[in-house]
């Protein structure tokens, strides 16, 4: 969908066309419950963070004006109301990562890449990164999004975007190397 | 060096993701160039990148959107009460939509219970104890319809649902044992083009 098409889709939504806004829904429904469930992971915490985003965007459609993405601009409600729903129940909403873990290249590249083409391994390795690791990992990789889009969708600078996706690549990295030594270890 | 090569490292990312803008694609395959040591960690990433992407988290689908489809007409229905009656008829197929969403949650919560011809007889199934019951996600795109039917063969009407994730509760009438529940799943699983998942309630 290019930009004109989004804001025409958009401005449907804005006349009370519901066939629109269902196109909206199916277009962009399963990415976002993806997104939303990489940061909350619950299931059913994520539907209903879909489900109040896309009602949201019923009632509010005015709010996108076509400077950003459409995807952009609906990622941004639902991370939102992730963050809010956080702070509503007490739970911190923004897991820092440790930043302070020493970037150095290992040498044992080839072992890597094909610890890494080993689904087990890596999904074990994805898994024991940190929420926020995991976040800029799932918007790179999943949802194919530029360092711009994602500082944008989760507020933070581009550069932070960028270096954690480079810690995050050297935690996989320092994971899949403990795993090739002992495949039974737990990381 | 050290440095440049840091900074093309960095980079790796959104050159395997395609989402670096065209000079800074050419200044990445630029330096690519000088520092053919990066080669493995494209690799690498393109590795990562294959796996994320695989992963397949489903979603509430279809029943995701009855239900935003039910919260609409609900959110509707509240702003139409609260319109002077000059406006009503605008938008009016809205509402028509809007009916016919409300009446397939009415269908699905109460159960539709057929005694033959010309007879058609509704009661509460959430109020029923003590039944056999099987919580069911169907597949996204399928219809009423097909839902009715397959209720029909299994003998079975819908307590609740759809849940926030598209699953319901079934309560089937004619089970009464273990064996013949897990007979009645098996058959289930069977049909993997309706359905997505089905389990014990």
């Amino acid at each position: 969908m290019n930009t004109n098409e989004e804001i025409q889709l958009m401005g449907r939504i804005a006349s009370g066309d519901q066939d629109a806004m269902s196109a909206l829904y199916v277009t962009y429904e399963k990415s976002m419950y993806a997104f939303v469930l990489k940061k909350l992971n619950d299931p059913q915490l994520a539907a209903d963070i879909v489900h109040e985003t896309m009602l949201s965007i019923w009632k509010n459609p005015g709010g996108f004006q076509g400077k950003s993405k459409l995807r952009t601009w609906l990622f941004q409600i639902a991370h939102n109301k992730m963050v809010d729903h956080l702070r509503k129940h007490s739970r911190h909403p923004a897991e820092e990562p440790d930043e302070s873990i020493v970037d150095e290249e290992d040498n044992a590249a080839i072992g890597l890449i094909e610890a890494a083409q080993n689904s087990e391994f890596l999904k074990f390795c994805l898994d024991k990164l940190s929420e926020a690791h995991k976040m800029v990992v799932h918007m790179a990789y999943f949802e194919e999004m530029g360092y711009d889009e994602i500082a944008s969708i989760l507020s933070i600078p581009a550069g932070t975007v960028k270096t954690r996706m480079f810690h995050a690549k050297q935690l996989l990295k320092k994971c899949l190397s403990m795993r090739i030594g002992n495949p039974q270890q737990e990381v | 060096m050290e440095e440049e090569i840091n900074e093309l490292r960095q980079q790796i990312p959104w050159y395997v993701n395609n989402t670096l803008s065209p000079e800074e694609r050419a200044q990445f395959e630029e330096g690519l160039k000088k520092y053919s040591q990066l080669e493995d960690e494209i690799e690498f990433a393109r590795a990562v990148q294959h796996a994320v992407a695989a992963e397949d988290v489903g979603s509430p689908g279809a029943f995701g959107l009855r239900r935003l489809q039910q919260s609409i007409g609900n959110a509707e229905s509240v702003k139409k009460a609260a319109q002077p009656r000059h406006m009503e008829t605008r938008n009016s197929s809205r509402w028509k939509w809007a009916a016919i969403a409300a009446a397939v949650v009415v269908m699905v919560q109460t159960g539709v219970i057929f005694n033959g011809p010309g007879r058609v007889e509704y009661e509460l199934l959430g109020n029923r104890e003590g039944i056999q019951s099987l919580q069911i996600d169907f597949q996204s795109g399928v219809t009423l319809e097909q839902v009715n039917h397959l209720l029909k063969e299994i003998e079975g009407e819908i307590i609740s649902g759809p849940s926030a994730l598209g699953i319901f509760r079934i309560h089937l009438k004619e089970v009464e044992t273990d064996k013949e529940l897990e007979q009645v799943i098996q058959t289930l699983r069977g049909q993997s083009t309706i359905i997505k998942h089905v389990s014990r309630d």
